[in-house]
């Protein structure tokens, strides 16, 4: 079993991210891409110390990039949106961001 | 709450406090300026959100803000209490928290209060100033000598005070260097200039002969290029010429300009001489009366003034040594810390006369018109041949103007002060 650590890559910073953090009680993140959604929710509720309600998750493919005639891959990545469970306070590492 | 620290009678210490919410607001508008301008992946352009900005440009946001405040209440209280600042202050002591006022000590430096005395019983010497017949027929005798022709002679051996044109070619013996080439020199047999090497082998030889000889440069000499060399020679004689003065007559006076006879010119002369002559002996003088002023009123001087003068005149230096055809390379060897040290007893001094000057200035109400400033910022277009408009944007970017404005003011004293100490 992968530490919770190498499960949750990076939080996802963007416009989205954000609001949704706002006002959907969600935190997003780039995750391993072969987590699951239980070790991604068991990840979260271990570093976080929150209650997870759900976890949804994407899959991205990486784009092609061309360096002239060399083409290329980005690596394939997956992002997770963390449900909490209502009345669980958004942590302060989250807060910040 | 800011007491005045007074270490010496020139050097002012601040503690200065900005309020919290100053500090805030001013970070807030500088969080929203950012927002407004940063470009982050995963934001649109303008929506970045202000936690974002806070997190990431914290350190630019905070030196801001610093850059900001402190220049500004510094000002403010040295404002407020009337502190004059001749230097930039030195800030420590910064602390900047977020929610809590920003504190910092500034330690800089004032004018102290300078107060002259004994001005008014300055005395200076006036010179009589005399020019003798003897000067006067020397300085025309030279001009004689600058408008002399050379006319050729033909059908006979150099002689004594000839000018032998000759074209020649120099080889060092010891083969270090590079040969020398020069087409039409003028030699003078048993002239001062000439080297006697040259006199000796010209001397009796007509048109078209090519002797060689060497020449031994002393070690001493002018050029370092040649000195403690010995140089071969080969001179080939082209023609003889003879040195003809203009002979001394009202036509050679009407030959120089708007002279009708040799006494208008004598009498030009004579008034040129006097002018240089009162000028050098006004300059003397008003040294003088500096220097006494000086001695009969001291004070502690600001560092950072003499410091400035320093640099001053170093720059000034460096500037004669380029017109001399130094390199900028062999300027940059020169040892700057001894060359400060040496520079710092004149510019004390200099920072000192001047100051006094200022105060003197101040006292009897002496004035620099726009007009005088303008006088001379078209003097220095007409120098440069620029647009008298371009030279004063320049001028007033660069700071130079008040530069102009200060040097003219102490004329002007020292002009007071001159007339008098009669």
């Amino acid at each position: 079993m992968r530490s919770a650590y190498q499960i949750l890559r990076r939080p996802v910073i963007t416009e989205k991210g954000l609001a949704i953090k706002e006002h959907q009680n969600t935190l997003v993140f780039q995750v391993a891409p072969r987590a699951t959604k239980t070790e991604i929710k068991q990840a979260v509720e271990i570093i976080f110390k929150v209650k997870v309600d759900s976890v949804r998750t994407a899959r991205y493919p990486g784009k092609e990039r061309r360096r002239g005639k060399f083409a290329g891959y980005r690596p394939d990545w997956k992002k997770a949106y963390v449900r909490l469970r209502a009345g669980e306070k958004i942590p302060e590492y989250a807060q910040n961001l | 709450m800011s007491p005045t620290e007074t270490s010496s009678s020139t050097r002012r210490e601040l503690h200065i406090e900005v309020a919290a919410d100053e500090v805030t607001r001013e970070t807030e508008a500088l969080i929203r300026k950012y927002q407004q301008l940063a470009r982050i992946p995963g934001f649109r352009r303008g929506h970045v959100p202000a936690s974002v900005i806070r997190q990431r440009f914290a350190e630019e946001i905070r030196s801001q803000v610093v850059d900001a405040l402190v220049p500004r209440h510094f000002r403010e209280q040295t404002d407020k209490q009337g502190l004059v600042p001749v230097s930039q202050p030195q800030v420590t002591d910064l602390s900047i928290q977020e929610g809590e006022p920003l504190r910092f000590k500034a330690s800089f430096e004032v004018l102290p209060k300078i107060t002259v005395e004994g001005y008014k019983e300055l005395r200076a010497v006036k010179p009589s100033i005399t020019v003798s017949d003897e000067e006067v027929e020397q300085s025309l005798k030279n001009l004689q000598e600058q408008h002399a022709t050379f006319v050729s002679v033909e059908g006979r051996a150099l002689a004594e005070n000839d000018f032998a044109q000759v074209s020649l070619d120099g080889k060092p013996e010891d083969g270090q260097g590079q040969p020398v080439h020069m087409d039409d020199l003028l030699v003078e047999i048993g002239g001062t200039n000439t080297m006697p090497e040259f006199t000796e082998n010209l001397r009796g030889r007509f048109v078209g002969d090519e002797p060689s000889f060497a020449v031994h440069y002393a070690p001493d000499f002018s050029d370092p290029r040649l000195a403690g060399k010995t140089v071969l020679y080969t001179v080939k004689v082209q023609a003889i010429k003879r040195k003809q003065l203009p002979e001394m007559n009202d036509q050679f006076a009407q030959q120089l300009g708007e002279f009708a006879n040799l006494d208008q010119v004598r009498q030009r002369l004579r008034e040129g001489i006097e002018a240089d002559r009162r000028r050098q002996a006004e300059r003397e003088a008003k040294d003088k009366l500096v220097a006494q002023l000086i001695e009969r009123n001291d004070f502690e001087l600001p560092e950072a003034l003499v410091e400035r003068q320093i640099d001053l005149r170093l720059e000034r230096g460096r500037r004669a040594l380029m017109a001399q055809g130094v390199k900028p390379e062999d300027i940059k060897k020169l040892d700057l810390n001894r060359l400060r040290a040496a520079e710092r007893e004149r510019a004390r001094q200099e920072v000192k006369g001047s100051l006094l000057l200022d105060r003197i200035a101040e006292e009897e109400n002496i004035r620099v018109e726009e007009e005088e400033i303008n006088r001379e910022v078209e003097a220095l277009a007409a120098q440069s041949r620029q647009s008298p408009d371009a030279i004063r944007a320049r001028l007033t970017r660069e700071g130079v103007l008040d530069r102009i404005r200060d040097r003219i003011r102490n004329e002007k004293t020292l002009d007071f002060l001159y007339r008098q100490s009669a």
